[in-house]
């Protein structure tokens, strides 16, 4: 059994990608929770898609992917709020033009590279397994990032979360927090680029996060148990892809979807399975 | 501080004030005045301006002319001194906090950016939950509370910073007696103590009742004075407009709902004007 665990860790791409995939499963479920809780998913999967842009612009000139999908992503993120507190469009709306229109181009852009079909794959769904050490120490580097910020402004982000007019009237900055979440969505979703690709990024930012929130209350214990159903799920979802020999960040975020499942079925209180048990006596919902 | 000839300023101070939204004017040349530990009813009809006036004095909502003091000084100088309470349609209730952190809350205006939680922040927001009796429901997560409690806590939050101008936004809206009995004596309790309370509401027997003063809006004030002086049929017919028909009957106004647009209830007799109704 030990053997088994340790066995991979021969291998310096096994070291490599456990230690980027983890980075990006704590740095996406930190942010992750927030994402949940402001109901920005459809911002993530945005800033994901049109990141592609940014990578294919870097790969096509030889530059650096990482520093063209962040480039692309902070901008789409500011991009995506700008547009939506200033023309008179909701915010679905205009993160749906920047999806379609972002990826459309990324994808026109990459058409051009020689290895059209391999590159393209391994943007949509990552490549983890190929990461360089540069590549883990530039999206570890931004995952502790993310993770300083939100810790140093945690009391100001659940504030403006919460109720965003008392606090911008409390003196908390909730013009630049707005810009901020956004931002730090763009940079999380970049991290975990490698690790699950353009078309999965949104699994491992909301997944665990969602887990987590059936199992805990307070907010700080929904952080903490997002994190750790993040790693669980990334590190698991690597030996499944090791052994199975399955593409690893589809086997990731099946893990994580797993875990959900568990909780949304068998959660101690929030639970599916007891809560129909208890529907069946006496209604369970909430008070007025 | 202003005080011009040892004369104490006024809580609040509303002059000339015009705002709105969009280029549509909401608050039109509002003017009054506020003493220290007046308690001030703001009635009037949805999209009267009762919650831009708030927010107005809060500085949520910019004024495009006229001025707000608070205590002498421009209110944008003053957000120290203001709790506020905002509707709770406006509060998501689904948040993962508990009764305490909302009220930790409130000392957010007094900490400022990056610093942390201290012993007094605790306290405070410790005591303001004693004072609206929240404090045995510390622990619980605010979805878990009833319409009641829910008011309370976020009353909580409004105190915990022991504001010396208090702004309540609806506050009464959708509670039942008890509940808005409750949360009245706490209200008259924060006056004694030298608070001065400002609230928007839509029940005229609270203001008549509880209010040292109404304030009548729509859009401009109508009338502002003592409850027995200006909630007289002109003044309220002035005000609400087709949304309330007053019918007189055994000596008093009663005040009934026209149509509501938010459908909360079918027409139901408000008492208006002069003593309080017997229950």
């Amino acid at each position: 059994m030990l053997d088994s665990l340790l066995q991979p860790l021969d291998y310096g791409f096994m070291q490599r990608a456990l230690l980027a995939a983890s980075l990006a499963g704590i740095a996406c479920a930190v942010i992750g929770a927030f994402v949940v809780l402001k109901g920005m998913a459809f911002m993530g999967e945005a800033v994901a898609h049109s990141s592609l842009v940014g990578m294919a612009v870097a790969y096509l000139s030889g530059g650096n992917v990482f520093w063209g999908a962040l480039a692309w992503a902070v901008s789409a993120s500011l991009g995506i709020t700008y547009i939506s507190r200033r023309a008179n469009l909701r915010l679905d709306t205009a993160i749906g033009i920047i999806i379609a229109g972002g990826f459309a181009l990324g994808v026109v852009l990459v058409s051009q590279a020689v290895n059209y079909t391999a590159d393209l794959f391994g943007f949509l769904f990552g490549n983890v397994l190929a990461a360089s050490w540069g590549e883990v120490a530039l999206s570890g580097g931004a995952a502790l990032a993310v993770v300083v910020v939100v810790f140093a402004l945690y009391k100001e982000l659940l504030f403006a979360a919460y109720d965003s007019d008392m606090a911008e009237a409390s003196g908390v900055p909730v013009r630049f927090v707005e810009y901020l979440l956004p931002a730090l969505v763009a940079v999380t979703a970049v991290v975990a680029l490698k690790t699950v690709g353009i078309m999965l990024v949104l699994a491992l930012l909301v997944t665990p996060p969602a887990t987590a929130t059936l199992l805990a209350r307070r907010l700080p214990a929904i952080l903490a148990l997002s994190v750790a159903v993040a790693l669980a799920a990334v590190i698991a979802g690597l030996y499944l892809s090791f052994y199975a020999n399955l593409p690893t960040g589809p086997s990731i975020v099946l893990v994580a979807t797993g875990f959900f499942l568990l909780a949304f079925f068998f959660a101690p209180v929030k639970g599916l399975a007891w809560r129909g048990m208890a529907g069946a006596s006496k209604t369970t919902g909430d008070p007025a | 501080m202003s005080s011009v000839n040892g004369v104490k300023p006024p809580a609040l101070q509303i002059e000339g004030l015009w705002t709105g939204y969009n280029r549509q004017p909401v608050l039109e040349d509002v003017s009054f005045q506020v003493a220290v530990g007046d308690i001030v009813g703001v009635i009037g009809p949805n999209g009267s301006g009762k919650s831009t006036l708030l927010k107005c004095i809060l500085g949520l909502v910019k004024p495009w002319r006229g001025q707000i003091l608070v205590l002498g000084r421009p209110s944008s100088e003053q957000r120290r001194l203001l709790g506020y309470m905002p509707q709770v349609e406006r509060v998501d209730w689904d948040f993962p906090v508990t009764v305490g952190d909302v009220a930790l809350m409130g000392r957010a205006a007094r900490r400022g950016l990056l610093r942390r939680t201290t012993a007094e922040d605790r306290e405070a927001a410790s005591h303001a939950l004693e004072q609206v009796g929240m404090f045995p429901l510390r622990q619980r997560l605010i979805g878990e509370l009833s319409g009641g409690q829910r008011r309370r806590a976020l009353l909580a939050r409004a105190l915990a910073s022991n504001p010396a101008v208090v702004l309540l936004d609806e506050p009464m809206a959708g509670l039942d007696a008890t509940s808005q009995h409750h949360l009245l004596d706490i209200i008259g309790e924060l006056s004694a103590h030298g608070a001065t309370v400002i609230l928007s509401t839509h029940d005229l027997s609270c203001v008549s009742s509880r209010c040292r003063h109404a304030a009548c809006l729509n859009r401009r004030l109508v009338a502002f004075g003592k409850p027995e002086d200006v909630l007289n049929e002109q003044v309220l017919n002035e005000t609400f407009g087709t949304h309330l028909l007053l019918v007189h009957g055994d000596g008093q106004a009663y005040a009934y709902r026209h149509h509501s647009h938010e459908s909360d209830q079918p027409a139901s007799p408000v008492p208006a004007g002069g003593k309080e109704r017997t229950r």
